[in-house]
């Protein structure tokens, strides 16, 4: 099943994560949750050739900036990327693929 | 409270590479017993070894304490210091606080991996244990991490690849003139032009290999450093820095905090500017990675790093020697031993024996930056002829 991926916001700054942690940078610990609806941009992809044991060749990942948070996440192999692509995360079995918006 | 001042008086360092029939223990040991010749046979007060993974490469732990028996040690402080890749780096600074503090006097600092018995998959399953549950799970690793760096660096200021290629071929030049670095061959860019894509837009020849191998340096508070040797390597500044750990929460992929910020730190510990520095050694996991180290030590300006290798700058014999020792693409990466033979390099230079590849001139001060993940905590060093 898919869904969209929940940001973790930082109460005290404003600031998003994903994944979550335990202390915010500006060292808050009051954090609410936002589900993650804004479409983002690729802004750096890689085809890995050699992926680590588990994983099957090509294997795609890129990083989406969507403003209020940058996502490393995956790519499925029918979609060949380009920098600036835009593009919505789904998140599938703990893990972000990024998926181009048609 | 006026500092003690802290030397290196010794070095040792196996040679890098594929070593068949050794184990970690043997590797430890050639290099620290090198290190005790070289510094005239001192028996130092405390031992910090830095090891990433000998649980996961040969089923031991302890390594710090099966190695103090080894080298005969008793009633000294001993202990293992870890910090993934940058483990060199963090156990100089650990003997050099615990000397500066007063508790100890000298430290021998080891460092090592025997890796060449894993597999790539294996050695890459085990450093792909370094980053967070999230990230792993995308398939990510820090090789992979190095092309969408890349990639990134590439669009932003406009190059191709060449740049990489000429790092890679200014490093095995310099490797080419190690005798103790794991390729010790010259290539050419057509050599790295012809070799296989790892992660797009990297190749093989963008890349450090797997290897085996250990360094050692002897520290000492300087007044004692006297007695043991007459080129003791002043270390006049030192620290630490850490970056986001996932890579992601980064606000700019080009500027690594824990790089910029301990170098800054070390930078006025010592009392130095960047103008000072005429040799570094870094943490080339990745052709990529010497280019925005380069730039986030300050050296150059965000986007003019890439010229330094193309215009022959960082060769050895060049105004601004970079990675005379080959650097961790030719010299290779023993993951532990990385950070110590880094200081292992510096001290040969700085001392005028590094043979074919010395520098043109001996510089006022050097440079390493020894970094841990994919820039997740850095220890960088200053370094000073003390005589
Ligand atoms: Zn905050």
């Amino acid at each position: 099943m898919e869904r969209k991926p929940v940001l973790q916001v930082c109460r005290a700054c404003g600031k998003a994560y994903y994944p979550r942690k335990a202390r915010c940078y500006c060292g808050s610990t009051e954090f609410e949750e936002r589900v993650l609806e804004a479409k983002g941009r690729i802004v750096t992809f890689t085809i890995i050739h050699v992926p680590p044991a588990g994983f099957q060749p090509p294997l795609k990942v890129a990083i989406a900036d969507f403003g209020v948070v940058k996502i490393l996440g995956r790519l499925e192999e029918g979609y060949e990327p380009g920098l600036g692509d835009q593009v919505e995360a789904l998140e599938r079995d703990g893990v972000v693929f990024l998926k181009p918006v048609s | 409270m006026k500092r003690r001042r802290i030397a290196i008086v010794g070095v040792g360092m196996t040679r890098f590479g594929k070593h068949r029939d050794r184990s970690l223990m043997d590797l430890l040991v050639e290099a620290s017993m090198e290190a005790i010749r070289d510094s005239r046979g001192a028996e130092p007060d405390s031992l910090f070894v830095s090891v990433m993974a000998s649980e996961l490469y040969e089923n031991i732990t302890g390594p710090a304490n099966t190695l103090a028996g080894l080298l005969g040690f008793r009633d000294k402080v001993v202990m293992r210091v870890e910090n993934t890749s940058g483990s060199g780096g963090a156990a100089i600074f650990a003997a050099w606080t615990a000397i500066a503090s007063g508790v100890v006097d000298s430290a021998l600092v080891v460092g090592g991996e025997k890796m060449t018995h894993k597999s790539t998959a294996e050695n890459a399953a085990i450093i792909a244990t370094l980053v967070s549950d999230y990230e792993r799970s995308t398939g990510i690793t820090l090789p992979s991490y190095a092309a969408l760096m890349a990639r990134y660096y590439m669009s932003k200021y406009g190059i191709d690849t060449e740049p990489l290629a000429h790092v890679a071929v200014k490093n095995h030049l310099h490797g080419s003139m190690n005798p103790k670095a794991h390729f010790q061959k010259r290539i050419t860019l057509e050599d790295y032009y012809n070799s296989r894509v790892v992660a797009e837009p990297l190749r093989v020849m963008d890349y450090t290999p797997i290897s085996d191998g250990a360094a050692a340096v002897m520290l000492m508070e300087l007044d004692k450093a006297l007695s043991y040797t007459d080129k003791p390597v002043l270390i006049t500044g030192i620290s630490g820095a850490t970056d986001t750990h996932v890579v992601h929460e980064r606000s700019d992929l080009l500027d690594i905090m824990a790089v910029r910020r301990s170098t800054e730190k070390a930078l006025a510990m010592a009392g130095r500017n960047r103008t000072d520095v005429g040799l570094v050694e870094l943490h080339d996991m990745a052709t990529i990675l010497e280019i925005v180290e380069l730039e986030s030590m300050g050296f150059y300006k965000p986007g003019e790093g890439w010229r330094a290798a193309v215009e022959g700058e960082t060769r050895y014999d060049g105004s601004f020697p970079v990675n005379t020792s080959g650097g961790l693409k030719s010299k290779g990466h023993p993951i532990g031993a990385t950070g110590v033979a880094q200081a292992y390099e510096i001290a040969l230079q700085l001392r005028g024996l590094a043979g074919e590849r010395q520098v043109r001139e001996i510089p006022d001060a050097a440079m390493s930056m020894s970094m841990g993940g994919f820039g997740n905590n850095a220890y960088t060093i200053v370094y000073e002829p003390g005589w």
